[in-house]
């Protein structure tokens, strides 16, 4: 395949859609497609509507390996944590919140909230590595923690905590685990059934469905109690209010069912890839790859060059795309909340660039950013005066330089 | 992006000019700091994003010969050292100081936000230019 440029290396910001799930999804649109209402019990339409939203529903749930009934529509995985944190906790007894420093704009935002209207919450430090201790949580449990807040895959990142050691947990002192599965789903295996998952949150556009649709996975027994944040019209047993977007859970049911056919092919593609990106890239000297080596995510690597800042090193990569912290705060210069909370010093941390792999990375578009990332990185620390004294052997970050 | 700016591709927020001084940045390098024609302004830390090295070479009726910078930091920043760099050649150190951030702001048409750039670059003239007069004076040997 020949090379096309710009070069998309950030699949963990978002996916193109996968042909298929497009295809499908034009089915549900206009008048000659399926456009009813799935809330509409009298008529040919409705039913029409009503059996896809229930297909997809259980290709969903075939995914993770969940009841179908236990699948919530939402807008995404953004929606779905705003239902399973403030719904769990507005639902249950505890006025107390545990998660960690790492996680996702959406979950610290929400706690955020709830901490305004009287939550205390912890926010757990990982270990360097990225990965959680499970006996620093254990301490963190009060008698009165309502709920557990964790990402499975970490956006920034990609590393994969234990949800199966932390859900061990979880259950036994009787606390809600709620895990954020946005990076996660189709990426690697997850069983809510061989974890002691209570709710994972869903998004599509992660695994090459529709922008605009997620879901909430809502265990079904021991009933959980959660009160919905959307109310209307009664729709999916009255937790989220509002008509369902059938084209768009349609999308998300056929990427989830391409997810669960092809997720073992492309991981071990892709994580070739990934490798072969970090084996061209990591003889540079002074590079750190941030997070564990494993368990890891097949398609993300984050990468931090000494000497150099990721706003000059993206001014001269035009036709990489790739993020430098996470998408939602690449506005703003700040380095990245996720690299502090690992101990990353700051002058590494906003050197940063995530490079994130995809479905339709070609190895050919990894061959091009190793030589033009070698190229812009060789070139800037040609330039920086901190690339020289580490020339002369001393180390920057040791040096006295003057404060603010 | 909830201020409604619009991101742009990285480099597009900036002039031709600034652009081409990012992209083909002249007078790259290192003078000795202990010779006596040499100033060597030394600002800014790793923490804040920014560390410029400016040197000046300078004859002894103090006209400035020859130039060089290394810079840490953004696209302005690297750019307008470049520029800069490239400014000083054949300047007296008097008009030599005369160049300010508001100046170096308006010549290369720098984003308003981005002022702070031109202020770091400045101070790196302004430490060179002292460098050199305290080598230069009497009392200095």
């Amino acid at each position: 395949m020949a090379l096309r440029l710009p070069v998309y290396l950030d699949y963990a910001a978002t996916t193109p859609l996968d042909r298929r799930v497009a295809e499908i999804m034009g089915r549900f649109l206009t008048i000659d497609g399926e456009f009813g209402n799935p809330a509409s019990h009298n008529h040919a339409w409705g039913w029409a509507a009503r059996a896809a939203v229930e297909t997809a529903r259980s290709q969903v749930a075939a995914l993770i390996n969940a009841d179908p009934k236990a699948i919530v529509w939402t807008s995404g995985a953004t929606e779905s944590i705003n239902l399973a944190l403030k719904g769990a906790a507005a639902a249950n007894k505890g006025r107390h919140i545990v998660t960690a420093k790492t996680e996702h704009r959406a979950t610290l935002d929400v706690c955020n909230h709830l901490e305004r209207s009287g939550y205390a919450i912890t926010y757990l430090d990982p270990e360097p590595d990225g990965l959680l201790n499970p006996e620093r949580l254990a301490a963190a449990l009060r008698d009165d923690t309502v709920l557990v807040s964790l990402m499975h895959v970490n956006n920034e990142i990609g590393v994969i905590q234990d949800v199966a050691a932390i859900g061990r947990l979880t259950r036994e002192q009787g606390v809600l685990l709620h895990v954020d599965g946005a990076q996660s789903l189709g990426k690697c295996p997850l069983d809510v059934q061989a974890t002691s998952i209570d709710l994972l949150s869903l998004s599509a556009h992660k695994i090459h469905g529709p922008k605009g649709v997620g879901a909430l996975y809502v265990r079904r027994w021991p009933k959980l109690r959660l009160a919905a944040q959307m109310h209307g019209g009664g729709q999916e047993h009255g937790l989220r209010a509002g008509t369902l977007a059938t084209h768009q859970i349609v999308g998300m049911g056929e990427a989830c069912r391409i997810a669960t056919q092809e997720m073992a092919d492309d991981n071990a593609r892709i994580g070739r890839l990934r490798d072969r990106l970090w084996d061209g890239l990591r003889d540079l000297g002074n590079i750190r790859l941030h997070g564990a080596a494993a368990p890891r995510a097949a398609g993300i690597l984050n990468v931090s060059f000494a000497d150099i800042t990721g706003e000059s090193l993206l001014a001269a990569l035009p036709d990489l795309a790739v993020s430098t912290g996470s998408a939602c705060s690449s506005a703003n210069q700040e380095p990245s909340h996720v690299l502090r909370a690992l101990g990353c010093p700051e002058p590494l941390a906003r050197s940063a660039l995530r490079f994130s792999l995809g479905r339709f990375t070609q190895s050919e578009e990894i061959d091009w950013t190793i030589g033009a990332v070698r190229h812009a990185v060789n070139r800037l620390r040609s330039l920086s005066p901190l690339w020289d004294l580490r020339q002369q052997g001393l180390e920057p970050d040791t040096l006295q330089w003057e404060t603010a | 992006m909830g201020d409604g700016v619009i991101p742009l591709q990285p480099l597009a927020r900036y002039s031709d000019l600034l652009r081409e001084h990012f992209e083909h940045p002249r007078h790259v390098g290192t003078f000795a700091e202990d010779d006596r024609t040499v100033g060597t302004g030394w600002v800014g830390a790793p923490t804040l994003g920014n560390v410029i090295k400016l040197q000046i070479k300078v004859t002894p009726l103090g006209v400035i010969t020859d130039v060089c910078f290394k810079a840490y930091g953004g696209v302005a920043a690297i750019a307008l050292c470049s520029w800069v760099s490239e400014w000083l050649h054949g300047k007296t150190l008097d008009e030599a100081a005369t160049m300010d951030n508001t100046r170096l702001a308006e010549q290369l048409s720098l984003p308003a936000l981005e002022i702070q750039s031109a202020v770091w670059v400045e101070r790196a003239l302004r430490a060179a230019l002292a460098d050199y007069q305290r080598k230069a004076s009497p009392t200095a040997r």
